[in-house]
């Protein structure tokens, strides 16, 4: 995978979050799971070479797809490494590697941007044909 | 209905807490965490096939349809069931001529399977509190996963603390992960390494290197006369699912003082189905499963909440039948969705503990809902 022009490549794992897990029993895809899943943690170095903020909005691409999410610093983050909620947004960005299992822990080389743009809505990572 | 309190057993996780105390109506419990109240206090569910109510032999008869049409049916899941309900998924499964797909990486169940034939050292959840003086939590965050785990069955469930009420006095609580967490942040000292770095780590210990963390963490474990560490799924990943680099840790560090080795599985009775399915092989990967399969069907897993969307796309979605507690993403693609009674609240049943410990549950509230184990036999007689 190589870097366009302003962008990092980044290894991302992903991790559980039980927030995310109440919000979709509660009340599905919506605002509360969007708001613990549309989003990265990045090293402190990271953000600074990405010139961005807390709070700011950063395009995530992989070969898998696209999206944008929210950046947050994690402040024990190695620099080249980040991490994201297991959900449908990190599902979204997730090679098809017939030989992966099904778990938490997932790596995926993943470029970031700044992004002047409104994170991804979650109808976009929704798998298609889901009834209500 | 019930009207005076009664004790159960919560199906949230396999912490399998069994100090939960129903007052009354569906809705009021104490004692339960909130991956316990989401699936308690849900609301009532219905069948439904293609997004519309049905009754329920209808949907059974529906699910029994799909599979017997089926030219390579997959049976997936089970690790959130009863230990009789995996047996009648396994009976179904067996009627198919096939074997049950279950979604746990292998490590954990490699590591509960060494612990089971007595060749990794173990312990019982009971015994940790007042005697353990090192907690070693790896490759997993229980406020998140297990999220009484620390409460009722470790560190916080000592009775010894500091003047101050704040830490236990005679234990130390130590993490070893890939990033920081809210855990992470309460554990002295914590390692955090490099995702996919555990390997190097174990072997700094092994080899009694110059790596500073690891020789910390060897230090550490020897000045302890009990160690427990708590294995999560993150160890898995970031060994590459092999076992056999934590496997040699573990045979160095018993060496001199009790040492136990504690699964932290994923499902609430996954260690039961480990056990039914020991001569199952290695859980096979869900991506080649769904290659020319034309009839799935899921209980008491999400693949969708879990999957890559790319792989999830490959799920024969207008044959999908989930069976399941509560109404999960996987509910909400299914072709056919069969709600099932929970475990501890609406039926009866077994399990075993993460730790190996069998558990009975009781049904504490009068339900509608069948269980699982009984819509699995019906459908099983619905293909004959």
């Amino acid at each position: 995978m190589t870097a366009a022009s302003g962008g990092h490549i980044l290894t991302v794992t992903t991790f559980e979050d039980i927030h995310l897990w109440l919000a979709l029993h509660k009340e599905g895809v919506g605002d509360a799971y969007r708001k613990r899943a549309c989003i990265i943690f990045l090293s402190a170095v990271d953000m600074k070479k990405l010139g961005v903020n807390r709070g700011d909005n950063v395009r995530l691409t992989a070969e898998a797809g696209s999206i944008v999410v929210e950046a947050r610093q994690e402040q024990e983050a190695k620099e080249g490494y980040a991490s994201m909620p297991l959900s449908l947004y990190s599902n979204y960005l997730a090679p098809a590697d017939e030989d992966e299992g099904v778990h938490a822990g997932r790596r995926m080389q993943v470029e970031v941007m700044p992004a002047g743009e409104e994170t991804t809505p979650p109808e976009k990572v929704l798998p298609e044909g889901r009834h209500a | 209905m019930t009207t005076s309190a009664v004790s159960t057993v919560c199906s949230g996780c396999s912490c399998l807490c069994d100090d939960i105390e129903q007052g009354g109506d569906r809705g009021r419990y104490a004692n339960l965490c909130g991956r316990g109240t989401a699936l308690f206090c849900a609301d009532p569910l219905k069948p439904l096939i293609a997004g519309t109510e049905v009754p329920l032999q209808k949907a059974i008869g529906e699910a029994a349809r799909i599979l017997g049409a089926a030219k390579m049916p997959v049976i997936y899941g089970l690790e959130n069931s009863t230990t009789e309900a995996q047996e009648a998924g396994i009976g179904l499964a067996g009627k198919l001529g096939l074997d049950v797909d279950m979604p746990s990486a292998p490590f954990l169940e490699e590591i509960t399977g060494l612990i089971s034939r007595g060749e990794l050292p173990t312990c019982r959840l009971d015994e940790i509190p007042d005697k353990a003086d090192l907690l070693v939590y790896w490759g997993s965050n229980p406020v998140h996963t297990h999220p009484r785990h620390l409460s009722k069955f470790t560190y916080y469930s000592y009775t010894d603390y500091d003047p101050a009420g704040w830490v236990p006095k005679k234990v130390k609580l130590c993490c070893v992960d890939a990033r920081e967490s809210e855990f992470s942040r309460l554990c002295r000292p914590r390692f955090i390494i490099k995702p996919g770095e555990d390997a190097t780590f174990i072997r700094g210990v092994l080899e009694e290197s110059e790596r500073e963390d690891s020789r910390q963490f060897l230090d550490l474990v020897n000045e302890s006369s009990f160690c427990v560490i708590f294995c999560g799924g993150g160890l898995g990943d970031g060994l590459g699912q092999d076992s056999e680099p934590f496997v040699r840790l573990v045979r160095k560090l018993v060496q001199g003082r009790r040492l136990a080795v504690v699964p932290m599985v994923a499902g609430f009775n996954s260690r039961s189905l480990y056990q039914l399915r020991k001569d199952g092989g290695a859980p096979r990967p869900f991506g080649r499963r769904m290659e020319g399969s034309d009839g799935l069907l899921v209980s008491g897993w999400d693949p969708y909440a879990c999957l890559p969307r790319s792989l999830a796309g490959r799920i024969p979605a207008g044959n999908l039948v989930c069976i399941d507690r509560s109404y999960n993403l996987t509910a909400r693609m299914a072709h056919v969705f069969i709600p099932v009674g929970i475990p501890g609240l609406d039926c009866a049943g077994s399990a075993l503990r993460m730790d190996g410990t069998p558990v009975q549950f009781q049904a504490v509230t009068e339900s509608d809902l069948l269980s699982e184990e009984a819509v699995l036999r019906s459908i099983l007689e619905g293909l004959a």
